[in-house]
């Protein structure tokens, strides 16, 4: 007979919490390691922004890339940790256990919001010295949190897809980035809709995310939403509810999948 | 008996074409990598911004090239410093590390020469996938100037390969699985200013890249790419301060290896 489903929640979490507490370190240098990337990226693209511009570009850009932590974190806490996952032979040993390898996955969410949270702040007291408090003058709070939200599950929810894929494909991590940088130009996460070219106009809207990005950005700036803001709030809590229910599906799958024919990784995701 | 420098270049080439051959996506993502760089800082730089703003601020004649070419050398230097750094980490979740630091061959030349294949072959093929842009925007010319910077690259990896090795001498002293040098692989670039000029970092920073062989590399790229015909004096000067570099820091990794192994051996942290 399997544990009550609070039980198992509180052992994943409890589990998480350890791993957080006991690899200070980790946690430390990988918000570090963030910040940096970023600071490299934003120095390489002030370069081709003129000086007088800066205040209105810098709260879209940080926002942006607000973004685009949670989703990188999601994909590299979540479905890049399988790295590590298979690599120890946990996913046997979990299922040996009874204990389904999502669940634990699930909860490294925990982890990758905390990163978020301590790297965001640190981000945003960077961007306050560069340009001033001009990137926390919020116009609308409440959309800029539903915008927030539905990322990140979202970003959960994909995080989790790849895991799953992980278990049975031999794609490599560094691809995980290579999604991530596209999603980030031409999925409307680092740029309004309206400002990409025409026909990357329609690749935007066929990637979820840029849904709960126009929110977020009309949250902070007031930037009307590409298709309008109830139409990007309808559409975004149906990709949202629809990406949940999809990812419970295809680990459902890969599960039994494993079950029958083995974790095939490689285990270097 | 120890191991012979030979033998461990030979294992490692061959559990590298094995990695290769068995995942093929990793190959391609190592090829695409610069472009992908490149293409988010200029799209970001370009639908905010424009192009004449940054070619004046580091005066060069084609700032999609010079993009190019630093993102290549950004992700060699990651590679090479990843090669050596995450070899210790990546052994000790396998639980074979104490055998590698128990065989009779030296800590440091196991390290050192097994992450040389990763890193001779991370530079040759970011380097070789903007061959083909190179050759699009300056033809032959440009064919000369890449095998210039690539022997640039090569030359500025063997400090890197002394700086990697005192990264993995830190990891190799704390107790468990933490991966604590992992920032310091954006801490290099950072301050060798990969897509802006180094004076534009606090001054601090500015001391700190002078002894950073990444930014030597990256200047004279820069140089290369502002040229049609570059100075070879100034060249020379590059080639110079790296190999000043090289022995420097190569003779203090192997110092600094040797010492906090044997305190982790007596500490019990290996």
């Amino acid at each position: 007979m399997g544990a009550p489903l609070i039980l198992k929640v509180r052992a994943i979490l409890w589990l998480h919490i350890l791993r957080f507490l006991r690899f200070k370190l980790s946690f430390t240098n990988y918000v570090i390691t963030i910040i940096l990337w970023y600071a490299i990226f934003i120095l390489g693209a002030l370069m081709f922004i003129p000086r007088e511009e800066l205040p209105i570009v810098a709260p879209l850009t940080f926002w942006s890339l607000v973004m685009w932590n949670i989703i990188s974190n999601s994909v590299w806490l979540i479905g890049g940790w399988t790295w590590f996952f298979v690599s120890q032979g946990f996913v046997e040993e979990h299922m040996l256990l009874n204990t389904r390898p999502s669940a634990v996955l699930v909860g490294r969410a925990f982890t990758g919001l905390m990163v978020s949270l301590v790297a965001i702040i640190l981000v945003m007291l960077v961007f306050i010295g560069i340009v001033g408090e001009v990137i926390i003058e919020i116009q609308n709070l409440a959309l800029l949190i539903i915008g927030l939200i539905e990322l990140t599950i979202m970003a959960i929810c994909y995080g989790l897809f790849l895991a799953a894929l992980s278990f049975v494909i031999r794609v490599p991590g560094t691809l995980l980035d290579v999604a991530n940088f596209v999603v980030f130009i031409i999925g409307g996460v680092g740029v309004p809709i309206n400002k990409l070219p025409d026909v990357l106009k329609y690749v935007a809207i066929a990637i979820p995310y840029s849904h709960a990005a126009e929110i977020v950005r009309c949250g902070v700036v007031g930037i009307e939403p590409y298709l309008g803001l109830r139409q990007e709030l309808f559409i975004s809590s149906l990709i949202t509810i629809s990406m949940i229910i999809a990812s419970i599906y295809i680990f459902k799958i890969i599960e039994n999948h494993i079950r029958r024919h083995g974790v095939k990784a490689i285990g270097r995701m | 008996m120890s191991i012979s420098i030979w033998l461990i270049l030979r294992a490692n080439f061959y559990a590298l074409f094995c990695w290769y051959k068995n995942n093929k996506w990793l190959l391609l993502s190592l090829i695409i990598w610069p472009y992908l760089m490149s293409f988010v800082i200029l799209a970001m730089g370009i639908l905010y911004g424009d192009l004449e703003s940054f070619k004046e601020r580091l005066n060069v004649a084609n700032p999609v090239l010079y993009i190019l070419a630093s993102s290549a050398i950004a992700m060699s230097s990651v590679g090479i410093i990843d090669a050596v750094a995450n070899f210790t980490i990546y052994h000790r979740w396998l639980g074979t590390l104490p055998y590698l630091v128990m065989t009779p061959t030296r800590t440091y030349k196991v390290l050192l020469f097994s992450s040389i294949p990763d890193s001779i072959t991370s530079i040759a093929l970011s380097i070789a996938s903007i061959t083909p842009a190179v050759m699009y925007f300056e033809g032959i010319l440009g064919i000369t100037k890449i095998a210039i910077v690539l022997l640039i690259v090569y030359l500025g990896m063997l400090p890197l390969l002394g700086i990697s090795i005192i990264i993995a001498s830190l990891t190799l002293g704390i107790r468990g699985e933490e991966n604590v040098a992992s920032s310091l692989t954006p801490f290099i670039l950072l301050v060798s200013g990969v897509f802006y000029p180094v004076e534009i970092l606090p001054r601090v920073m500015q001391y700190i890249s002078a002894v950073i062989p990444t930014r030597y590399v990256i200047e004279a790229t820069r140089f290369l790419a502002t040229y049609t015909i570059p100075e070879a004096k100034i060249l020379f000067a590059f080639f110079y301060i790296l190999t000043i570099l090289t022995i420097g820091y190569n003779s203090i990794s192997a110092f600094i290896l040797r010492s906090i192994e044997r305190w982790a051996r007596k500490r019990g942290s290996i």
